[in-house]
C-alpha cells in the first residue's frame, strides 16, 4: 500500500519507525533519566536483528523480537550500572556509552566492521510500521492509566514524593529504562528490515540528536508528544525541501527556536489549569450583560 | 621507549588544548549551572574566523588573533542573551537541546558555506624542533602546551585570588545570597560565559595553527572529550579538569601503538565510567569551585 506516493511513503514509514524509538525515549526521560544513548540502542537492536536473521536465518518476527531483546538487555545493564548517577552526570555517561557502542560495533567480529551489516530481507511494510506504532502508543497510554506509569512519572517528577508513596524510585527507573530501550531495539529491527542496511554512523551523535529533537520538540510529558515530534519534524524537513547539505543547520535553527519558545515542548500538561485571559474576559462580559 | 615518550609528548600537547576547551565548559556549568553542548563548536568557529582574517583579509597572525578574540567575546554575549538568560537553570534538557541546535547551526552552517572538507591554515608557529635525549619536541607543540597551561593556571588563580573570582564563587555557591550581598549575579554569569568562550576561541586558533588545517566537524570530537574530561575531573575544578585533560590526551596517544584505533578511543570512556561508579561526582567532587 502507498501513502500519497512512493517518496512520501518512505518518509512517513521511517518517521513511524523513529516515532517508536522516540516513545521509548520519552518513557526514559519522563522517569527522570536524561538518556543520550537511545539512537545507539536502536542501532544495536538493528545490528542484533540483522545478525540473527543473517546468521541463524530466523523468521522476520523472531528477528524483530531479537532486536527488542538486544535493546532491553543493553537498557537493563546500563540502568543498573548507572543507578547512582543523576542529571548531567547520567546524561554524559550515557553519551559516552553510546559512543563506546559506536567504536565497539566496528571491532566486534561478525558485525561487518565499518561497512556494517547488509542483505537482510526488506520485510517491514509501511502498514506494519504504522500498526506497530499505534499498538505501542495504545498499550503505553493504557498503562499510563494504571499504577505502573503513574509510578514512573512520580519518580521522574520527584523521587522524594515517590518514596513518600512507598514507591521505589530506583525500580521505576530500571523498568522505564529497560522498556524504553526495548522499544528502541524493536524500532531498530523495523528500521534495518526497511532500509536493508545498518552501519556504524547510525550510532553516532547526529542520529542521537535527531531522536532527542523529536521528543523535546513534541514535549516530554506524553508519548503523543514524541509521536507528534517525530512525524512533524520529519515532514517539516521534507516540506522545506532541504537538501542534505541544508537539512541539519535548518534542524538546528528549528531546535533553538522551539526550545526557546516552548521550553516544555509543544504538548504538555498543565499541572494547575489557570484561567486564561479570554475566559476571564468572557465571564466578565457575561456578568455585566446578564 | 623512545616511541612511548614521543607519543607522551604528542598526547600532552593535544591534552592541553582539550583542557582549554574543557575548563571553560566546566566553569560555566559550575557558575551559570548550564550545559553548553555547543561550547566546543566555538573553537571550530574561531578557527574559521581566524582563517578568514589571516588569509582572506590578509592581516596576519595578530590580526587573526584579534578577530578570533572579538568573535569569541561576541559569541559568548550572543549565547548568553539569546539562550542562557532565557531558560530556567533547572531545565537541563531544554538547555542541552537548545545548545545542540546551536552546535548544528555552527557545524553544518560552516560546512554549507565553506564545504565540509578540511581547509589549509597558515602555520604561524616556528617550524623547527629540538631534542631531549631521543625525543624530539616541535617548538609549535611546546608553544601550544605552554600557552594552554598558562591560560588554565591564570584562570585558576583568577578564580582563587581576585575579587572578581570571589564574586564568581559566591554566585556559584549561593546565587540568592550573592545577590543579597550586592553582587550583580547576571553580570558575573555573563562574564563567566564570555571568559569560557574566549578560552574556547584561543583553543580553536591554537588547534588550527598546530595542525595547519580547520574542518567544520572538529567540534564533535572535541565536545566528546570535553564531556568526558569535565565529568571525570568533576565540574567546577579548574586544576582537576586540567589534569584529566592531559590524561585523556595521553591515553589514546600512548596506547595507539598496541591497540586498534577504535579500542583506544573507548579507553577514556572506560576510565570515565569507572570513575563515575566509584565517585559519582567526579574525582574532585562536585563542589570544589565553591570551596575554591
Amino acid at each position: 500500500m502507498l501513502w500519497f506516493n512512493l517518496y512520501w511513503t518512505s518518509i512517513l514509514t521511517l518517521a513511524c519507525v523513529y516515532a517508536i524509538a522516540a516513545v521509548g525515549l520519552q518513557m526514559i526521560l519522563a522517569s527522570g533519566q536524561f538518556s543520550v544513548m537511545q539512537a545507539a540502542v536502536m542501532a544495536c537492536g538493528a545490528y542484533g536483528s540483522a545478525y540473527a536473521e543473517l546468521t541463524w536465518h530466523v523468521s522476520f518476527t523472531v528477528a524483530l523480537i531479537a532486536g527488542a531483546i538486544v535493546g532491553a538487555a543493553i537498557g537493563a545493564v546500563t540502568a543498573l550500572v548507572l543507578l547512582r548517577l543523576s542529571g548531567l552526570f547520567f546524561g554524559i555517561a550515557t553519551l559516552a556509552l553510546g559512543q563506546a557502542c559506536y567504536y565497539l560495533v566496528q571491532v566486534i567480529p561478525g558485525l561487518g566492521g565499518p561497512g556494517g551489516l547488509a542483505g537482510v530481507n526488506l520485510s517491514t511494510t509501511p502498514n506494519l510500521a504504522l500498526g506497530t506504532l499505534v499498538v505501542v502508543v495504545v498499550v503505553y497510554a493504557a498503562a499510563r492509566r494504571h499504577s505502573a506509569y503513574a509510578r514512573v512519572l512520580a519518580a521522574g517528577a520527584d523521587p522524594v514524593a515517590a518514596e513518600a508513596l512507598a514507591i521505589d524510585p530506583w525500580r521505576v527507573r530500571l523498568v522505564a529504562f529497560t522498556c524504553g530501550s526495548a522499544l528502541a531495539g524493536l524500532a531498530g529491527g523495523l528500521y534495518v528490515h526497511y532500509v536493508g542496511l545498518v552501519q556504524p554512523p547510525d550510532l553516532s551523535f547526529g542520529a542521537e540528536s535527531l531522536l532527542l529533537i523529536y521528543v523535546v520538540a513534541g514535549g516530554i510529558q506524553t508519548p503523543f508528544g514524541a509521536v507528534l515530534g517525530a512525524i512533524g519534524v520529519s515532514v517539516l524537513l521534507e516540506l522545506l525541501r532541504a537538501s542534505d547539505q541544508d537539512r541539519y543547520w535548518m534542524l538546528g535553527a528549528i531546535l533553538v527556536i522551539v526550545t526557546l519558545l516552548r521550553p516544555q515542548g509543544l504538548l504538555w500538561r498543565r499541572r494547575l489549569r489557570a484561567r486564561s485571559y479570554w475566559t476571564v474576559v468572557v465571564r466578565r462580559v457575561r456578568a455585566a450583560t446578564s | 621507549m623512545t616511541y612511548f615518550l614521543q607519543q607522551l609528548v604528542n598526547g600532552l600537547t593535544i591534552g592541553s588544548t582539550y583542557a582549554l576547551v574543557a575548563v571553560g565548559f566546566a566553569l560555566i556549568y559550575g557558575v551559570v549551572g548550564i550545559l553548553n553542548a555547543a561550547h566546543a563548536d566555538l573553537a571550530t568557529l574561531t578557527g574559521y574566523v581566524g582563517l578568514y582574517f589571516a588569509v582572506s583579509v590578509g592581516i596576519g597572525f595578530w590580526g587573526a588573533l584579534a578577530g578570533v578574540l572579538g568573535t569569541a567575546v561576541l559569541a559568548g554575549i550572543v549565547l548568553y542573551y539569546a539562550i542562557f538568560a532565557r531558560l530556567r537553570p533547572d531545565n537541563l534538557l531544554a538547555m542541552f537541546v537548545a545548545t545542540i541546535g546551536v552546535s548544528f547551526v555552527i557545524e553544518y552552517g560552516i560546512a554549507r558555506v565553506k564545504g565540509s572538507a578540511p581547509e589549509l591554515f597558515p602555520s604561524y608557529l616556528p617550524s623547527g624542533s629540538f631534542s631531549i635525549g631521543s625525543v624530539s619536541i616541535q617548538y609549535a607543540q611546546l608553544i601550544v602546551f605552554l600557552t594552554s597551561l598558562f591560560l588554565c593556571v591564570a584562570l585558576w588563580a583568577g578564580i582563587r585570588f581576585t575579587a572578581l573570582g570571589r564574586q564568581l564563587r559566591a554566585v556559584a555557591a549561593s546565587p540568592d545570597m550573592a545577590v543579597a550581598l550586592g553582587i550583580n549575579a547576571r553580570a558575573v554569569r555573563l562574564l563567566a560565559v564570555v571568559a569560557s568562550s574566549l578560552l574556547a576561541g584561543v583553543a580553536g586558533l591554537l588547534l588550527a595553527t598546530l595542525y595547519q588545517s580547520v574542518n567544520p566537524f572538529l567540534g564533535q570530537t572535541l565536545a566528546f572529550n570535553m564531556f568526558v574530561i569535565a565529568i571525570v575531573g568533576g565540574v567546577g575544578s579548574v586544576l582537576g579538569t586540567l589534569g584529566v585533560s592531559l590524561l585523556v590526551g595521553i591515553i589514546p596517544a600512548v596506547t595507539s601503538t598496541y591497540l586498534n584505533a577504535n579500542i583506544t578511543a573507548t579507553l577514556p570512556l572506560a576510565l570515565m565510567v569507572l570513575v563515575l561508579l566509584a565517585r559519582p561526582e567526579g574525582l574532585a567532587g562536585g563542589s570544589s569551585l565553591r570551596r575554591g
